[in-house]
Formats: structure tokens, sequence, C-alpha cells
């Protein structure tokens, strides 16, 4: 007969590489009345059962000895979004790695145990991580329902208790705060939090962020280098982050491309690298782009952390450097692991391999290459993709249809600057750097007309109009982030000016800013157009006489 | 520590280690609950003993790293309680912990590992009780082990195994935590009319 326990309930993963500490780390779940635990040998093993079971506790080895390690399997896992939210996570490390493990990451697990580990270590942790699960259920229920205003309040009852669990409940409240555009409410809240503990590092990065979310960049900069030069903070990414962010907000591309180098010296991922390559290659650093995208590229494959993006990029670089023969290397290397090719990914290829061939001579190839790739392209987007066959295009002279991917690049989102700064780049490469203002500044000031006359429109008290002209525009740009801002301010105006909460419209406001969250996760003004909408209903309300609800709230960043 | 210290250490490991391989091939021969538990506790004696030792000079930084997280002290004293490696019948007791906060800033691992070395040290001396307990004074936390024995300065009954490690260990993690213009540290006290009162101040 199976002893009841509090952890009878429990479904357990014990990810590690060797048998023997697989058997040890069972029979210790078993001793605390876990009754069903799976076991996985690898990253790629432990994702196999993630995938398909719900797990509430995962207990990783950190050395899996394999081409991805337990914290790199953690973080894809977060960024994934594969695992629960009730879903406990425990890091097992050697005390060797335990210092750089836990002071140089992207996310933290909910615990590390040190080795070696008995089964008190685990029910202790289990035990503490379950009450404070309980603690703060309230507010995680209503951040699961997208819900902040809710879990705003939810915090207040946690923090009223005076407990155990007050820092906690004053962390998430800084980050709702944050996601709901109240800056001057979350900056109070770190200030506080650095009042009852002076240099605690989440209040840090808080304030930095609230900071750099009212545009006081000076400030937010100046807080995360002190951060980054004191004796915790040297590996703190977020701190990096915030400094890049900021340099960026003020126009200093090259000052945000020397702070994520050192962010990727400091914790040499294939996700830094990523960010280091991106940067260098719009600022046109194409050795420093190369050097990076190969690193990517190369320490991560066969990783569940590899992205087949890496070799396309590398590819890219190195045609921009007249380098054929190495990006034709490059891309004829086989893909280690799983293929997880898209049709997007083989377009792109094809569009490559046209340049390449444009550059060593081979033109017939190439233009049956460009032909293809042409073809394979349907949904232009304000990407890497399309750049590339629009690259392609126009070296190999069909130069309308390659300005015409160009031109529904940008207008895919046209004040994404990024995306004009890559538009700019591949025209300056082909040699058609007269075209620069034809097609980007054509396709800016379109949509910029169209928006201005949509926006006429609505102040000309047509408001059926405006909205039409609105969602018209956003149909062909779905992915346009400023016609998306537009839509929700719009749309929220013509609510207030209505003065009723129309669900339907509700409901569209609500998509547009979840589809601007995906678009621009963690971003300032996505935050800032959430708390107009939710101050639009708040309005409403008030005026209808009707209690606030969970469901007439905003949507939740990603954090 | 000195090459005489390490050699003391080294020297009571082995003398440990033999008690518990004695114990494992007795109970090779004949199974039994509770020499198996005793055996365990040996066990989780020496680990305690090894893990302090490179804690205190295994780490490649030469200095103790604090890793402070939000732990409720008064939770953090009863999981203490049952420690693997207390001895059978070895007397502890929780305080009231009415003046603790309700939660501090602290690296339960290396604090965890002190106040152990501290407990076997008040279980060498102590003769009824062993209390614990927590409370907040001049913005410190204070972690106090207090024991009932013959008080600072008495002669240790198992003087021959004590290298001071304990000590030095219970001193470096208090070091180990810091803030701007404060720093950890430990105490010891005589307690009227009898006893001894070990204290880690953590900022």
């Amino acid at each position: 007969m199976r002893i009841e326990t509090p952890y009878s309930k429990i479904e357990a993963l014990v990810v590690d590489d060797m048998a023997t500490q697989q058997t040890t780390l069972r029979g210790q779940l078993a001793m605390l009345g876990i009754g069903k635990i799976d076991a996985a040998g690898s990253a790629d093993d432990a994702l196999r059962h993630i995938r398909s079971k719900h797990y509430s506790l995962i207990l990783c080895d950190y050395n899996l000895n394999h081409k991805t390690d337990g914290q790199q399997l953690f973080e894809f896992l977060r960024e994934q979004q594969l695992l629960p939210a009730d879903c406990l996570f425990f890091m097992v490390t050697a005390e060797s790695n335990y210092n750089s493990v836990a002071a140089a990451s992207e996310h933290l697990p909910d615990a590390y145990l040190l080795k070696p580990i008995t089964a008190g270590d685990i029910e202790e942790r289990l035990k503490a991580q379950l009450e404070k699960r309980q603690a703060l259920l309230a507010i995680n229920q209503q951040l699961g329902k997208h819900d902040l205003a809710a879990a705003a309040s939810a915090c207040d009852a946690v923090l009223a208790r005076k407990d155990r669990w007050y820092m906690h409940a004053l962390q998430l409240k800084g980050q709702i705060e944050l996601d709901l555009g109240r800056v001057d409410e979350a900056r109070n809240i770190y200030l506080s939090a650095l009042e009852l503990r002076a240099g605690l590092m989440w209040a840090q990065i808080g304030l930095a962020r609230a900071h750099k979310a009212a545009g006081k960049f000076d400030q937010a900069k100046q807080l995360a280098q002190d951060i980054i030069e004191s004796r915790e903070g040297h590996k703190v990414l977020a701190a990096y982050d915030v400094l890049a962010q900021s340099l960026e907000a003020q126009g200093d591309s090259a000052g945000a491309l020397e702070v994520l180098k050192d962010s990727a010296n400091v914790v040499p991922s294939a996700r830094r690298q990523r960010l280091v390559a991106e940067g260098a290659y719009r600022n046109g650093d194409l050795a420093l782009a190369k050097a990076s995208y190969a690193k990517a590229w190369k320490s991560s494959a066969g990783s569940i952390t590899a992205q087949p993006q890496d070799q396309l990029a590398l590819a890219q670089t190195q045609l921009d450097l007249g380098e054929a023969k190495e990006a034709l290397a490059t891309l004829d290397t086989p893909p280690t692991g799983k293929p997880n090719r898209s049709n997007e990914f083989d377009t792109v290829m094809l569009a490559l391999r046209a340049q390449a061939h444009m550059l060593t001579g081979d033109t017939e190839r190439a233009a049956q290459e460009v032909a293809q790739a042409l073809a394979a392209t349907r949904h232009s987007k304000a990407d890497f993709a399309t750049i590339a066959v629009a690259k392609a295009a126009l070296m190999t002279g069909q130069v309308e249809a390659g300005l015409k991917l160009l031109l529904q690049a940008v207008s895919a989102d046209h004040e994404n600057t990024r995306i004009q700064q890559l538009v700019t780049k591949a025209l300056l490469d082909v040699g058609q750097g007269e075209q620069i203002e034809q097609v980007v500044g054509a396709a800016t000031k379109g949509l910029k007309t169209r928006l201005h006359e949509a926006k006429l429109l609505f102040r000309n008290g047509q408001l059926k109009e405006a909205l039409e002209a609105i969602e018209t525009e956003l149909k062909d740009y779905p992915e346009n982030t400023t016609v998306l801002f537009e839509a929700a301010q719009i749309n929220c105006m013509s609510l207030r000016l209505g003065k009723q909460l129309n669900p339907v419209k509700v409901d569209e406001v609500r998509g547009y800013l979840a589809r601007l969250d995906k678009l621009l996760p963690m971003n300032d003004r996505v935050a800032q157009m959430r708390r107009y909408f939710r101050d639009t209903q708040a309005a409403l309300q008030a005026k209808a006489g009707a209690p606030a609800t969970g469901q007439t709230s905003g949507q939740k960043t990603g954090a | 520590m000195n090459h005489e210290l390490l050699a003391l250490l080294v020297h009571d490991l082995k003398n440990q280690l033999g008690v518990l391989e004695a114990e494992l091939s007795l109970l090779e021969a004949k199974p039994d609950r509770l020499k198996a538990h005793r055996a365990h506790q040996h066990c989780a004696q020496l680990r305690q003993r090894l893990v302090a030792y490179l804690t205190l000079y295994g780490s490649p930084e030469g200095q103790l790293v604090a890793h402070a997280s939000d732990e409720s002290p008064r939770d953090f004293l009863a999981s203490l309680l049952s420690v693997a490696s207390r001895p059978d019948g070895a007397p502890l007791r929780l305080g009231s912990c009415e003046t603790a906060p309700p939660f501090w800033y602290f690296d339960p691992r290396l604090t965890r590992l002190a106040l152990e070395a501290a407990l076997h040290n008040a279980w060498r001396f102590a003769r009824s009780e062993v209390l614990l307990d927590a409370a907040l004074r001049d913005g410190f936390l204070v972690f106090t082990v207090h024991d009932d024995g013959p008080g600072l300065g008495a002669a240790d009954p198992s003087a021959q195994s004590s290298t001071g490690l304990g000590l030095e260990l219970c001193a470096a993690v208090a070091r180990a935590h810091r803030m701007p213009n404060r720093e950890g540290r430990v105490l010891l006290h005589r307690r009227e009319p009898g006893g001894t009162d070990f204290e880690i101040w953590l900022p």
C-alpha cells in the first residue's frame, strides 16, 4: 500500500545522463512519497517527456554531458513557454559550478540543489516552494488570466499581511505596474524595496527599467552601469540589456553594440552571440557579425538551442563580405541533430545560393534559383528572409521584383528602424543606393499619409470611416506595429466618444494589444497603450456604475 | 589552514570513517534497521565536516560568496531540527523567535553549514539543552545556539577531535554576508549560571 504524503500527487521527471544518479534521485523522490517518476537521459529526451505530459516537478542535473546542459534546457523551456505555471524546476549542480551558474543566467530555476543531495534537501526545498506557491496563488491565478489589475489587487492583499511573502509580492507588483505602464507606481515600489534592503538586485533592475520606461534614459543608464560595476552585478545580464536598450533609444547603436559585446563576454551563450551578431550586422560591422553568427551556430549545433536562422545569417554575412565560396560551404553544411527546417528556410537557402552563384559568375544557375525563390515567396514581411530574397532578385537583374519586396518589407512595419537599416544596407550592397529614398521614404510616407488621413476622418467625426480606413491598413499589414498602435488608440477614443463599452470593440483592442505584445515583447510603448486601454475601460465602467471585472482588463506582457 | 590542522582533520575523518566501516560490515553480516540508521547518521556527520572543509578551503576564488535569498528565519531554524547529522538523543529545541523578522536576506546554504557546525559544537558541551533562536537586533538578524554546558573556557570533552574548523567556518560565513558599511560577525558569550551562547549576526 502506498503511503499518502503531501507529495503523493506530484508527477516528477528526473533528468540525468548517469544511470546510477538517475536511480538515486528516483529513489529519493520515492522516499518522499512521490508516486509517479519518469526519467530522461538527455535534454532531447527530457523535451519529449515534457511535451507529452504535465509534470509538477522537474529535477535536472546541470551537467548532462551532451550538447545541451541543464541551464540551457531550463532557459529553452522557459523561453518556449513549455513549462506549466505550476511546475517546479530544481537544478542539481556541483558546488564548483554553482557560483558561476547562479550568478549568470537569463532565468533562475525555483531552486539550486548542491551535490551530494539527500531526500531531506529535496523535501525542504519542495516544502518551501509549495508554501510559496500557495501564498502567491491568487496573484498567479490572475496573471494566468492576463488580468493585471486583479493581479495587482491580489498583491496588495499579500502585502497587507506583512508576512514572510512580503518581498515576493512587492517584486511581482513592481513588474505588474511596469506591464500596466504605470511607471511612477513601479518606481515607488522598487524604491520602497530598496529602502527595506539596500542593494537588492531585482529592485535595482526594476528601478532601472522604470527609468527607461519613463524615458529617463540617462538615469536608467547610470543605474545599470552601477549594477554592472558592483561586486554582485557584473554578470547580471538584465543590467546589460537595460543599458543597451537605453543607448539604442538615444540613437547610440554603436554604444549599444559595445554593451551587448560585453554581455556576450560575460555569458557566451548562443543567445547572447546572436544579439551581438544582429546588432553588428545592422551597424555594418560585418567581421564581428560573421564571428558572432559563427559562434552562435557552432556552439548550438546539435543542441536544442540551435536555430536554423544562424546558418542563413552567417551565409548572408559572408556574401556581404564577398566570400562566396565560404558562404556556399556554410549553406552546404548539413544540419546536425533533427532538421527543423521550414519552407521559408528552403526559400532563403535558394536566395542565398543565388547570391553566391552571382558572385562566382554562375549567372544561369543564379537566375534559376532566384526564380524559384521568388515563386515561393508569398508573404513578404519585415524580416531577414524577405530581404535576402529581394537582394538575390536585385543582384540577378530582377530589379522590379526586388524593389517591390523591399517596399513591402518596409511597409510591413514602416517605423521599424531596424528594418529600414537592413533595407538601406541591402540597397547599398547591390549598388541601388539611389533607390533608398524611393523605397524606404515612399513606403514610410505612404503609410504615414494614410494613417494621417484616417485620423483626420476621426477628428471630423467620421468615426465609421476612420475605423474602416485603419482596418484596411491592418488587413494589408497585420504586423505593422505603428498601424496596430493607431488602431488600438482610435478604437479606444471611439469607445470613449460612444460612452459605452462595446464588447466587440473591447475584444478587438485586446487582440491588437496581444499582437503588439508578441511583436514587441517587454515594450514600454505597448505598456503605455495598455494603460490607456485600461483607463478607457475604467472611465466607461464608472459612468455605467458597473464594477470593474476581470474580463475587461489588459493583457500581460511577456516577462 | 595550516598543515598541522589539516593533518588533525584528516586523522579525525579517518577514525570516523573506520567506525562507519565497522558499522557497515556488521550490518552486512546482520541487517538491523536501528544500526543502519546510526550508520547513516555517522555518514551524514562525516559529510558535514567534509563539506565544511571544502566550503572554507575548496573555493577557487579563495573567498566565500554569499548568495542571499529571501528566507523566513523561523522556518529556516525549524528545518535544522531534522538535520541528518544530529546524534541520537542530542537535545535540540526551537525558541520562540519572538522578535525575529518575518523575512530576511541571507545565504541559506552557507548559514545552514555554519549553524550545523555550531550545533555539533554545542552538543559536545551541552548537559541537557541546546536551544536555537532568532531575533532582530540593531538591524541585524541574529541566530543563537545556546547550550547549558559548563561555559566558555571549560575543557573540551572531545578535544582530540576538535580542529577549530567549525568556528572558523562560522566566522567566514558571517563575513561573506556584507552590506554597504556593515558585515556579518560571530560572537560567543558566557551565560550565567552556566552555558554558552553562540551568535551569528547577519546584516
